[in-house]
């Protein structure tokens, strides 16, 4: 970017705004002039700013004001009536704030402009998240909007150690990112890693959380995500004072947190504001969902191809009764189908609404039964695929890692039958084994070692049993450290 | 695309997945005739999810346990399946020769359970004792029945052989259709030096090995 000088002649300032902002038609140019001679000129987006704050604490000001002259810093300390003004000299930073929304307000016979913080953009009211929807609980959820998400954050955390860095991202889009974290709760090393990562990204745009999320995370080609989102304060709030990193990105109602573990995968917000016995209940049937959804085919395909020996007699007389007439062999059989399941979750995702709706039924319903009418594919496997599909919505966070398991163990089973999945399921484990996230072991807690690390991994504990530093990336920290 | 290269193997093994439709078997009668053995298999057929399951028969004839397997597969229509065979009759006449190299064949056949049950027909050929019952699985609980309530001694094959092995002297269940047609326990089959030698209820069997 060129280097811009601002002269100390308003005229010659504002011709070379308007030059800089040529084409572009929501640029306004306000000149103001006070009944004492005062000269200045006000320069805003249309859209971006909120009117009654440059109408009644920028213009105002300066038209009443009772002086000829004024220096920049004379106009920002006691001419113009707003809560943030500021005289800014560093042009990157001057624009940055000026394309977010600020007012820029230049005087006559100064270069140096004065920077008004006016933002005032329609932002969408928060809601609670479509995906993260509770059945008791806070229900309020992020926005776009920056500001307000930091706020329903500290909102939430009345502690004078919750810190907010801001970061500015992206060459084209300048995108501001904040990295949360509770100082002293959270190690430094995490928060330094974490900036670390943020600092040296190397990205023209960053329009949303995964923009960055891709780039930052551990192992980026894994399925199992290393990174938390959430949409919800709450569980921001809750993961900072476990002593985990927050990464709020302007734009995306979606928040990133690290580490994240394994475990966590299985928990939902609901776990902690229900009874911790139907908590723990609904924490053990999604572990055995997230297996049963990418075993089931497997295990399936392998038995009718490989060992139908182990199939009880009867059981084995009805699949093969529905088997016959089917056109293909039971591997492709349940490859297809499961494509066919994928297709129509990603046709129901698109469509709006009442006719998504209207879709998965026609497709799920209609076309199961007219594809096992038509022995397009056999009964027992549309049933297979079907518990694969409903088992697979128990754990949303592991939908991608399902996904492709669920393809890579059945392809197992149809090559190796159920040595083939015994072998894939032991490098999956073995890959779980060895990845980390933020320099955290992703298997972290699998097996009990420390009581307090215990209490909300695989099951909760009830609240009354639970301590406050439960989570180990911060097991350096004393019990009840207090600020 | 390191991984995809990786996973080629294992997808293009997958394609060699192609499992041919079965023809289960749930049990077998062997009787012995003028030029060899004839083999009656119970072969499950199940046309529909909503149908039960209903036995058919089929019948070869050759000269040992191999050769007729062999050729019941070519008859069949899917694959012969025997992993679901839980009864093998045998004939009197056909108990009477030894049994030792058919126990052995059928051990060491991956394909056959090692729980299969053996019984001698008593009276009668086996195949007749076989398509006695229209309900796929009647010899199997009835033999299983006995078994539990100590009417007829629990020897699956693999114990048979064994014992055989051992002493060539072993016992298996007798089975015989009774005055109103019903298959009926008929007592133990006592075999020794691997030959059909009485029943254990006196009656010595009809074959020239009684009074071995």
């Amino acid at each position: 970017m060129e280097q811009i000088t601002f002269s100390t002649d308003l005229e010659s300032n504002i011709r070379l705004m308007q030059a800089i902002f040529q084409g572009d038609n929501t640029f306004v140019t306000r000149r103001a002039a006070g009944h004492k001679g005062l000269c200045c000129a006000v320069f805003f987006f249309d859209g971006m700013v909120n009117n009654i704050a440059i109408n009644q604490s920028v213009i105002r000001p300066i038209v009443c004001a009772d002086c000829a002259e004024a220096t920049a810093d004379e106009l920002a300390r006691t001419i113009l009536q707003i809560n943030d003004s500021r005289v800014e000299t560093d042009t990157d930073k001057l624009f940055a704030a000026f394309l977010y929304g600020d007012t820029v307000v230049f005087t006559e016979g100064d270069a140096r402009p004065v920077v008004v913080n006016t933002k005032g953009f329609a932002v969408r009211a928060a809601s609670e998240p479509e995906n993260e929807r509770v059945l008791s609980g806070p229900r309020e959820g992020f926005t776009e909007c920056f500001m307000p998400n930091l706020a329903l954050i500290r909102r939430r955390l009345n502690d004078r150690r919750l810190k907010f860095t801001f970061l500015r991202l992206g060459t084209r889009t300048n995108t501001v990112v904040c990295l949360c974290y509770l100082a002293g709760v959270c190690e430094a090393k995490l928060v330094r890693h974490l900036r670390r990562k943020l600092e040296s990204l190397d990205a023209d745009s960053v329009l949303d959380a995964n923009y960055l999320a891709e780039r930052i995370r551990d192992h980026r080609f894994s399925p199992f995500p290393t990174l938390g989102t959430t949409e919800r304060p709450d569980v921001v709030a809750s993961r900072l004072v476990e002593g985990r990193c927050a990464i709020v990105v302007d734009g995306s109602p979606v928040v990133l947190t690290a580490p994240l573990l394994f475990q966590e995968c299985f928990q939902a917000n609901d776990d902690y504001y229900v009874s911790f016995l139907q908590a723990n209940l609904s924490r053990v049937l999604r572990a055995l969902g997230f297996v049963c959804t990418i075993t089931f085919p497997a295990v399936y395909t392998a038995l009718l191809l490989y060992h139908r020996e182990l199939v009880p007699a009867r059981l084995l007389f009805a699949i093969s009764a529905a088997q016959r007439g089917v056109p293909l062999p039971i591997g492709w059989e349940t490859l297809l189908l499961l494509l066919v399941l994928e297709a129509l979750k990603e046709a129901g995702a698109r469509t709006p609404g009442a006719m998504g709706q209207t879709m998965s039924i026609v497709g799920g319903l209609v076309l199961g039964q007219a594809a096992v009418s038509a022995r397009f594919a056999a009964a027992p496997t549309v049933i297979v695929v079907a518990i694969a599909g409903v088992t697979g919505l128990m754990a949303p966070k592991l939908q991608t890692a399902s996904l492709w398991l669920r393809f890579a163990l059945l392809a197992a089973a149809a090559a190796y039958g159920l040595y083939g999945v015994g072998l894939g399921l032991g490098l999956i484990l073995m890959w779980l084994c060895r990845m980390h996230s933020c320099s955290v072991p992703y298997l972290l807690n699998l097996v009990p070692r420390v009581r307090s690390e215990q209490e909300d991994a695989w099951l909760r504990a009830p609240w009354f049993f639970m301590r406050h530093d439960r989570f180990a990336v911060k097991r350096g920290v004393k019990k009840g450290g207090k600020p | 695309m390191k991984l995809l290269v990786k996973l080629l193997p294992v997808l293009l093994l997958a394609l060699c997945g192609c499992a041919r439709e079965v023809s289960p078997v749930s049990a077998l009668a062997l009787d012995k005739t003028k030029d060899g053995y004839r083999l009656t298999a119970e072969i499950v057929r199940q046309d529909s999810v909503e149908d039960a399951a209903a036995p058919a028969y089929l019948a070869v004839s050759g000269a040992d346990m191999p050769a007729l397997l062999q050729r019941l597969g070519d008859l069949l229509p899917g694959e012969l399946y025997l992993s679901h065979a839980q009864v093998l009759l045998l004939g009197e006449s056909a108990a009477e020769e030894s049994i030792l190299p058919l126990a052995d064949y059928l051990c060491t056949d991956n394909g056959v359970r090692l729980s299969l049950r053996v019984a001698v027909v008593r009276g009668g050929t086996a195949a007749g004792l076989l398509k006695n019952d229209d309900e796929v699985y009647a010899l199997s609980e009835l033999l299983e029945r006995a078994a539990r309530e100590g009417t007829l001694p629990d020897m699956p094959l693999y114990r048979a052989a064994e014992v055989l092995h051992a002493s060539g002297t072993a016992i298996l269940p007798a089975l015989t259709l009774d005055e109103f047609g019903q298959t009926a326990p008929a007592g133990t089959a006592v075999f020794t030096n691997s030959r059909l030698s009485c029943f254990l209820d006196g009656s010595g069997s009809e074959g020239g090995a009684a009074g071995a």
